[in-house]
C-alpha cells in the first residue's frame, strides 16, 4: 500500500499501519460571504448555505498516555467544521470530537461559541453528532439537506475552517473515484468512500461537500502523499449514521465477515463444480475462512461459493453492479443494520442454495480499532505492567517491536484472524513495563513478552487475565506466569505482591493500579 | 539466535576478502621464541626461519563455488573464485575452515616454490566442527612442504599469539596479538566448540596462530571490525586423529540452552536446595546427546562434578568462566570423544538425581526448517507453481537478511516449529512461493510465499512427498487437486492436463526439469 492518509483535525495527526488519514478543521464565514465569486445560481446556493448552515467545531481533548497508562491525560487543543442538518443537530467528525473535554461551536456570522455536547459518536464510520443547548445558537441557521450520491466528474465544493482558520474557506473540485477505502480514524474499518480533487486540509474535517445546495459528502480525510487527494463520507455512510442513531444510541456496523477467494482460475472453477453449471463470469468467490460472531457466522461454511447477494449476481473476482457501476459485493450489504436479512447464493456440494442471514455485528476485532474516549486498559501487579495489545499499545510499542524482531507480537496481532488466534484469546496480553521494586528483581528478561497462563490456566482475554490473578493473589502461595514461545516461568510470591502495592503505588505515583473496560463497550462508537 | 549467524551467509563479506590479492597481509612482527617450543620441534632439521617454516606449511586453495539459485533452484551460478588458506598437515592433507569449500565445485592448489596449480579434492567434511580436509591429486605437491608442529595445548585467554598469514606471493605477514576471550561458540545450538578471539590490526580472514614455533589455532572468521575467531589446537587435532579412522566419529553434541535461576522466589518454586547452585534447562534439541536426557524446566547443578553456577556457567581452571556445555565438549582441554559418558546432577519435579549422558555426535535430524541444505535444493514445479523447502537461506534470499522482521508468517514458523518437538525427524516444511504467470495459474497472482499446510487433507512434509502424492492422486485420476496454504486459503492445481502444463511451462520459463527429483533430458 505505502500511501499515507491524514485526518483533518488541526493539531491532530494519526499514525496507522498503511495510511495515514489527517483530519480538516475550518473557521467561520464572515458576513462577506457574498463577495466570492458564484457564477450561477447553483453555486450562489452553496455559498449562502454554507453561511447558514456551516459551524466551526473548537475542541479541547485528551491523549492517553500508553506508556505510563497511569498517568492523567494530557489535553490538547484543535478545531473542525461540522454543519447544521434538521433537528437542530450539527455532523462533524467522530475524530474531532473523540476523547473531547470541552466542544465548543460558532457559526460564520456569531460573535460568540457555544457549548455543544457529542450526542452520539460512531468511530467506525467517523461521523459524530452533536446538540447545543442554547436555541440562540441556532437562530437564523438553515439546516442543510443530503443529497444523492453525486456522479463522478460533477462539481463539488467543499466548506470549512482548514489550517486553523477563523474564516471560512470554500475549495471546488470534482468527484474523481468511488469505492470502498480505510477509514484511518478507527483503523480497520472500510466504507464507500468518495475522492474529490478539492483542496481538503486539517481543519475541514467535518465540514460539508456540497452540490446544488445539498451535503453530498463530509470532508475526513486525505493523503499524505499525492496531491489533491481529498476524501468525502458520501450519503450513504450519513444515513446509515442517522438510522442507526435513530433509536436514540450509536450500534455501529454489521460484519458480513467472509474471507473469499477469487474463481478466476481455471482447475479451481472445475473442482468447485461450477464449471458448465454457474455461468462465467459471475461464478462468485470462494470462502475459505469465516469471521467468529459475524452475519456469516454459523450460516456459510468454509468451501461454500459465494454466487450473489441480494439478488445480485457475484463475478468471478467479486464485483456486483451496483448502481450502474461495479463495486464489491460487500459494499452491498456494508450499510445494512444488525437483523436485516441479507439472502446470499451459494454454490455448496454441486447444488445452488439460496440462504437467508441475519446482519450482526461482531466485537472479536474490535481491539484492533483505536480506543477513544476511554483510558488505556492496564494492571499493575507487583510493579510489573500489563496491557492489552491493541490498536493503541501497538502505536505505541510497534515500531520498537519491529525494531527488536519482536515478529512473535507482530505476527499475533497481524495474524489474529487467519491464524485463528482467537481461538485461544480475545486479546493477547503483554507484560509492557517493569516499575523496579524488590518484588520484580528478576522479571527483567520477561519485559514485552505475552502471557499464556497463570498458574496453569489459559488467559482468554485482559479483563480474564487480570481476575485469575487476583484469584491466584487470593488463594495461591505462588503466581505462576507462563508466557508464549518460553519454557521458564515467571514466579511471584503471592505475599510479596501484595505487600509491594501500595509501596509501589506511592514509589511510581500510581493514581490507580488498573483500568477494564466496562463490558460491553465498544470501540465502535456510542452516545445516547 | 537468528541473527548470530547472519553473518556465514550469504558469504558476501569472507568472498570480497578472498578475492584480494593480499591473502595473508604482514608486516613483520617479532616471533616470539619459546625455547620449550622449539625444543619439541619434531623436525629440527633443516632449521627453518619462521617464516620458511610458515611458507612450507601453508598452501593456497584457489575455490570455484556453485550456488544453487535458492528461489529457482534450477538455475546455478558460479562464483568468482576466491583465495583461501590451507595448513599442510601429516599424511598428506590440506585442512581448510569447512565454509569455505562447502560449496565448492573445482578447488586448485598452490604452494610457495611454484606458481603451478595442482587440483584438489574435499576428503572429509565436518561443518558443523568447521573443518574439512583435502587431498592434492599431484601426490608430489607436498614433496617440499613441511607441516607445523602442533602445539600440545590451547592457549589461555590473555596469552600472546603470533598470527600469521601469507599473501598470493607466499610472503609471510605476522603481528602478535593477545587472545581477548575463549568462547563456547555454536552455530547451531547443538555442537558447542572453544573459539579463541583476538582483534588485529590487520584484516585476517585466513592464516594461523602460532605460540612460539608451534601451531595452537586456524583462522575460522574474521569480521568487520577484523575482531578475529580461532579454532584452537585441541579442536584441530582432534578432528585430524577422526578423519584419519576408518569411521569418522564427529564431535560430540550438547544440544540444550540453560535460562538463569538466580530468583529465589523461582529457586523455591523449583524446590531447589537452598545449598546448590545452578542453572534451568530450556530448550532440548532432538537427535543430541541433550535429547532424551534433560528436559526443560531440570535444574542442572553439575556436570561431571563441576558445579554449574545460575546464570549456566563454570569455572575452568584454564579458561576461565565458561558455559556449562564446555564441561560436555571439552575434557581436560581436549574435545570429547563419542562414546563418552557424563554425569549430570540434576534436579527434577522437586527430586535430585544424576543422570548420565552418553556423548554422541548429533543426528542432523533435529531442525525442521535448516540454515540451509547442502546440494541442490529440492523444488517441484507443478501446474505453474512452484513449491520449495523453508530453508533459512531461502528466507534471505526472499525477504533479505532480516527477513524475520519482514515475513512474520515465516518468521512465526521458524520460532514454532524450528526444531522437531517429539523426536528426530525428517520433515521439512513446503512452501508454495509463486504462480508462474500462465493460463493454468490465472487467478493465483496475488498468491505469495505460503506454507502448504496439507494436499487433500493430507499433511505434507517434503517437495518429494508433495510431487509423489500429486503423481499418485493424477494416477488414480483425480482431475484437480486441492491444497491448504496456511491462513486457510485452498487453491486446485490442474491434473487432468498436467502434462500439457508443465510442458508449456518448462518452455515458458525455460526450467531443464520441474523437479528436483527428474534429471534434465539431454
Amino acid at each position: 500500500m505505502g500511501r499515507s492518509i491524514f485526518c483533518a483535525r488541526a493539531g491532530f495527526s494519526l499514525r496507522c499501519f498503511a495510511v495515514l488519514l489527517a483530519c480538516l478543521t475550518a473557521v467561520p464565514v464572515l458576513p462577506g460571504v457574498d463577495s466570492l465569486v458564484a457564477d450561477t445560481a447553483a453555486e450562489r446556493d452553496n455559498v449562502e448555505a454554507a453561511n447558514r448552515a456551516v459551524v466551526k467545531v473548537s475542541v479541547t481533548y485528551f491523549v492517553f498516555d500508553y506508556a505510563s497508562p497511569w498517568n492523567a491525560p494530557a489535553v490538547r487543543a484543535a478545531s473542525g467544521t461540522g454543519f447544521i442538518i434538521d433537528g437542530n443537530r450539527i455532523i462533524t467528525n467522530a475524530h474531532v470530537v473523540s476523547s473531547s473535554n470541552t466542544v465548543r461551536v460558532q457559526r460564520p456570522s456569531q460573535r460568540r461559541d457555544y457549548e455543544a455536547r457529542v450526542a452520539h459518536v460512531a468511530h467506525d464510520c467517523d461521523l459524530a453528532m452533536l446538540t447545543v443547548a442554547d436555541p440562540d445558537f441556532f437562530k437564523d441557521s438553515r439546516p442543510l439537506e443530503l443529497g444523492p450520491t453525486p456522479p463522478l466528474n460533477s462539481g463539488v465544493e467543499v466548506i470549512g475552517f482548514p489550517i486553523g482558520g477563523d474564516r471560512v474557506s470554500i475549495t471546488r473540485g470534482v468527484v474523481s473515484r468511488k469505492g470502498m477505502d480505510l477509514y484511518s480514524h478507527s483503523r480497520i474499518d472500510s466504507h464507500m468512500i468518495l475522492q474529490v480533487d478539492a483542496a481538503i486540509n486539517p481543519g475541514n474535517s467535518g465540514g460539508p461537500a456540497l452540490q446544488d445546495g445539498r451535503v453530498i459528502g463530509v470532508a475526513f480525510q486525505t493523503l499524505t502523499q499525492g496531491q489533491n487527494l481529498g476524501y468525502l463520507i458520501p450519503p450513504p455512510v450519513i444515513e446509515r449514521f442517522l438510522k442507526d442513531i435513530g433509536d436514540g444510541r450509536y450500534d455501529g456496523y454489521i460484519e458480513f465477515g467472509v474471507s473469499d477467494f477469487p474463481t478466476v482460475n481455471p482447475a479451481l472453477r472445475r473442482a468447485l463444480g461450477l464449471e458448465g453449471q454457474v455461468a462465467s463470469p459471475d461464478t462468485g468467490v470462494l470462502i475459505y475462512s469465516i469471521m467468529p460472531g459475524s452475519s456469516a457466522d454459523g450460516v456459510l461454511r468454509r468451501g461454500d461459493v459465494l454466487l450473489s447477494v441480494n439478488g445480485k449476481a457475484i463475478s468471478e473476482t467479486g464485483d456486483v453492479e451496483f448502481e450502474g457501476e461495479l463495486a464489491p459485493y460487500v459494499e452491498l450489504i456494508d450499510n445494512l443494520s444488525p437483523d436485516d436479512p441479507i439472502v446470499v447464493e451459494v454454490w455448496r456440494e454441486g447444488k445452488r442454495e439460496r440462504i437467508q442471514l441475519q446482519a450482526r455485528r461482531t466485537t472479536v476485532i474490535d481491539f484492533m480499532r483505536k480506543n477513544y474516549d476511554l483510558p488505556p486498559e492496564f494492571a499493575v501487579f507487583g510493579g510489573l505492567v500489563f496491557q492489552p495489545v491493541d490498536a493503541d499499545l501497538m502505536d505505541e510499542y510497534g515500531e520498537k517491536w519491529a525494531r527488536e524482531g519482536r515478529s512473535d507480537i507482530l505476527y499475533r496481532y497481524s495474524y489474529f484472524l487467519p491464524a485463528e488466534v482467537w481461538k485461544e484469546t480475545a486479546v493477547d496480553v503483554a507484560l509492557t513495563r517493569r516499575l523496579t521494586d524488590g518484588v520484580n528483581l528478576y522479571a527483567e528478561r520477561f519485559e514485552g513478552r505475552l502471557i499464556a497462563s497463570v498458574n496453569g490456566d489459559a488467559i482468554k482475554g485482559f479483563a480474564d487475565f487480570v481476575q485469575k490473578f487476583d484469584r491466584a493473589l487470593a488463594s495461591e502461595e505462588f503466581v505462576v506466569l507462563r508466557f508464549t514461545g518460553q519454557s521458564t516461568p515467571l514466579v511471584l510470591r503471592s505475599a510479596d505482591v501484595k505487600s509491594a502495592r501500595s509501596r509501589i503505588a506511592r514509589q511510581y505515583g500510581l493514581g490507580r493500579d488498573r483500568f477494564l473496560r466496562p463490558a460491553g463497550v465498544s470501540r465502535q462508537g456510542q452516545g445516547g | 539466535m537468528l541473527r548470530s549467524r547472519a553473518r556465514f551467509f550469504p558469504r558476501g563479506a569472507v568472498l570480497a576478502a578472498f578475492s584480494a590479492l593480499f591473502l595473508f597481509a604482514g608486516a613483520r612482527g617479532v616471533l616470539v621464541s619459546d625455547l620449550n617450543a622449539q625444543r619439541a620441534r619434531p623436525r629440527p632439521s633443516p632449521a627453518l626461519s619462521p617464516d620458511e617454516s610458515v611458507r612450507r606449511s601453508i598452501a593456497i586453495v584457489r575455490v570455484t563455488s556453485v550456488y544453487y539459485n535458492q528461489t529457482m533452484p534450477w538455475l546455478k551460478q558460479a562464483s568468482d573464485p576466491y583465495s583461501v588458506a590451507a595448513l599442510v598437515v601429516d599424511g598428506k592433507r590440506l585442512l581448510v575452515v569447512a565454509d569455505h569449500v562447502r560449496d565448492a565445485s573445482l578447488l586448485e592448489v598452490q604452494k610457495f616454490s611454484s606458481y603451478n596449480r595442482s587440483l584438489a579434492e574435499v576428503v572429509r567434511i565436518d561443518p558443523l566442527a568447521g573443518l574439512a580436509l583435502l587431498t592434492v591429486k599431484d601426490a608430489s605437491f607436498f614433496d617440499d612442504l613441511q607441516p607445523i608442529a602442533f602445539a600440545p595445548q590451547d592457549p589461555a585467554p590473555g596469552a600472546s599469539v603470533v598470527a600469521a598469514k601469507i599473501d598470493s606471493a607466499f610472503r609471510v605477514y605476522r603481528e602478535t596479538n593477545q587472545i581477548k576471550e575463549v568462547n563456547a561458540s555454536t552455530e547451531t545450538g547443538v555442537v558447542y566448540l572453544p573459539r579463541l578471539v583476538f582483534r588485529s590490526t590487520e584484516p585476517f580472514n585466513s592464516g594461523v596462530a602460532l605460540c612460539g614455533v608451534q601451531l595452537c589455532g586456524f583462522v575460522a572468521f574474521s569480521d568487520r571490525d577484523r575482531r578475529t575467531e580461532l579454532m584452537p589446537v585441541s579442536t584441530l587435532t582432534a578432528f585430524l586423529t577422526r578423519a584419519r579412522a576408518p569411521e569418522y566419529a564427529g564431535f560430540v553434541s550438547q544440544g540444550f540452552t540453560l535460562g538463569d535461576l538466580a530468583d529465589p522466589v523461582q529457586r523455591q518454586y523449583y524446590g531447589a536446595p537452598a545449598n546448590k547452585r545452578g542453572a534451568l534447562v530450556q530448550r532440548v534439541i532432538p537427535g543430541t546427546s541433550a535429547w532424551g536426557v534433560l528436559q526443560p524446566e531440570d535444574v542442572l547443578f553439575s556436570i561431571d562434578g563441576a558445579p554449574i553456577d545460575e546464570a549456566g556457567f563454570y569455572d575452568d581452571r584454564r579458561l576461565g568462566r565458561q558455559q556449562a556445555q564446555l564441561l560436555l565438549s571439552l575434557k581436560d582441554g581436549r574435545p570429547r570423544a563419542p562414546g563418552e559418558v557424563a554425569r549430570l546432577e540434576i534436579f527434577r519435579q522437586g527430586r535430585a538425581q544424576t543422570v548420565t549422558m552418553p556423548l554422541r555426535p548429533y543426528t542432523g535430524r533435529g531442525e525442521r526448517i535448516p540454515w540451509r541444505l547442502d546440494g541442490a535444493p529440492p523444488f517441484l514445479v507443478e501446474g505453474g507453481a512452484l513449491f520449495l523447502e523453508f530453508t533459512v537461506a531461502l528466507a534471505q534470499q526472499l525477504y533479505g537478511t532480516d527477513w524475520d522482521s519482514k515475513a512474520l508468517e515465516l518468521a512465526q514458523l521458524y520460532r514454532a516449529e524450528r526444531f522437531y518437538e517429539s523426536g528426530p525427524g525428517d520433515g521439512r516444511i513446503v512452501l508454495f512461493i509463486t504462480a508462474l504467470p500462465d493460463e493454468a495459474t490465472r487467478g493465483y497472482e496475488g498468491l505469495n510465499v505460503a506454507p502448504v499446510i496439507a494436499v487433500e487433507g493430507q499433511r505434507v512434509e517434503s517437495v518429494k512427498a508433495l510431487r509423489e502424492k500429486l503423481l499418485a492422486l493424477a494416477a488414480s485420476g483425480k482431475k484437480e487437486a486441492a491444497l491448504e496454504l496456511a491462513g486457510r486459503r485452498i487453491i486446485y492445481l490442474d491434473l487432468a492436463n498436467r502434462d500439457a502444463i508443465n510442458r508449456r511451462i518448462a518452455g515458458r520459463y525455460s526450467i531443464p526439469a520441474l523437479s528436483s527429483e527428474e534429471t534434465p533430458p539431454r
